[in-house]
């Protein structure tokens, strides 16, 4: 009785803390890749090169990306100074065009999922964004309603910014670093 | 030492290694059991027409809003797939998963010479010569198809709904004039 007891505690420690450490480890959100100012590039996302953390967490934040031959992708969860993009402040999103067959800028919500809101309106593309008189754009993140572009942020508080460049020209694939990302610009509190 | 601490020290050695195993090993099932998730929402060899995404409709996490989605679960046991899709005037891209969704595919409108048109045979399938047709091997048995289309614009898609109803997804030898029975919209 003893030596069962002996072997089924730790078959059982061993099922709680390896589950445990494995869903902590795959939960907890991507980390590493390369920074480029408030946005971060996986290189591996959506690469069936990624190592297994990385794919596992990729897959459950946004399954089914594409490899970076087609396209690829820079998340924005702080703004340019490094705080965490909150929907309590006001941001301008201060940008120029990318080297890129098309691109759009979405926001989403913390659960990853795109962020309810009465104008249907998540994200811009190179298509439809309005541009200001040197050819770049100014997207206005808020959870009021703003002029011009403008992304609803809602009151889930945390939000993230997905970047998607399509067909990406040769020298941006080989050098994320050299692409000239959108600053993040906290502007103050919301009005309430 | 004493039979006692011996005993406890091979407690926690036995349970460590146990514990790093069944880590490593729920890591590594985590894409696996997404992908059988996502295969299971839709038929098999069936493709269904996504409306454009938005809040409260979206079938995955991140979804583009700015795309349009069509997607098809694939399970080749009964052998390889045909499938033609035509190119509208903006971006497409096809694209296919294995069933630990690892994209081993991807191709966009401007690399197709025309439709794309495409056979997708398993694992151990003998590539086949299909003339003039790209034969694309898979990893997996199952897994899934998407097909994305660029929808920056209300404009585009009308033109989006009218050309991916032509998309067929067939087992090979097999076809049929009555391409609309294969289509299932989600409407």
């Amino acid at each position: 009785m003893k030596r069962v007891i002996y072997f089924a505690s730790a078959i059982i420690v061993a099922l709680v803390v390896g589950i445990g450490s494995a869903w902590w480890a795959v939960g907890r959100g991507m980390s590493g890749g390369v920074r480029c100012g408030a946005w971060h590039h996986y290189p591996f996302y959506g690469s069936a090169e990624a190592n297994p953390y990385v794919r596992a967490r990729t897959q459950l934040a946004g399954p089914l990306a594409l490899d970076r031959s087609e396209a690829i992708y820079f998340i924005a969860s702080k703004d340019t100074e490094g705080r965490p993009l909150n929907s309590r402040y006001t941001y301008r999103l201060e940008g120029v065009d990318f080297d890129a067959r098309w691109w759009s800028i979405t926001a989403y919500g913390p659960d990853h999922r795109l962020i309810p809101n009465p104008h249907n309106r998540y994200s811009y593309n190179n298509t439809n964004v309005a541009r200001n008189s040197n050819g770049g754009y100014t997207i206005h993140l808020s959870n009021t309603e703003k002029g011009g572009n403008w992304i609803p942020t809602g009151k889930e508080e945390k939000f993230e910014l997905f970047l998607r460049l399509y067909n990406p020209a040769p020298e941006v694939l080989n050098d994320v670093s050299g692409v000239d990302l959108p600053r993040i610009v906290r502007e103050g509190e919301q009005d309430e | 030492m004493s039979k006692r601490r011996r005993s406890v020290l091979l407690w926690v050695a036995v349970t460590s290694v146990l514990g790093a195993i069944v880590h490593y090993v729920v890591v590594l099932a985590v894409p696996y059991a997404i992908g059988h998730h996502l295969t299971s929402l839709a038929e098999s060899n069936t493709i269904v027409h996504a409306e454009k995404p938005s809040a409260g409709n979206e079938r995955v996490r991140r979804s583009g809003p700015d795309l349009v989605y069509s997607a098809c679960p694939f399970d080749l046991s009964d052998g390889p797939l045909h499938i033609t899709a035509p190119v509208p005037e903006s971006y497409m891209s096809v694209s296919f998963y294995a069933i630990n969704t690892d994209n081993f595919y991807v191709k966009n409108d401007l690399q197709v010479d025309g439709d794309f048109d495409i056979v997708l045979i398993g694992p151990d399938m003998p590539a086949q010569a299909f003339a003039g047709i790209e034969v694309v091997r898979s990893p997996s048995m199952t897994g899934g198809i998407l097909f994305r289309y660029f929808a920056g614009n209300e404009e585009q898609i009308q033109e989006i709904e009218s050309i991916r109803r032509r998309i067929t997804i067939r087992p090979c030898g097999i076809e049929s004039d009555d391409r609309g029975r294969q289509n299932k919209s989600t409407h």
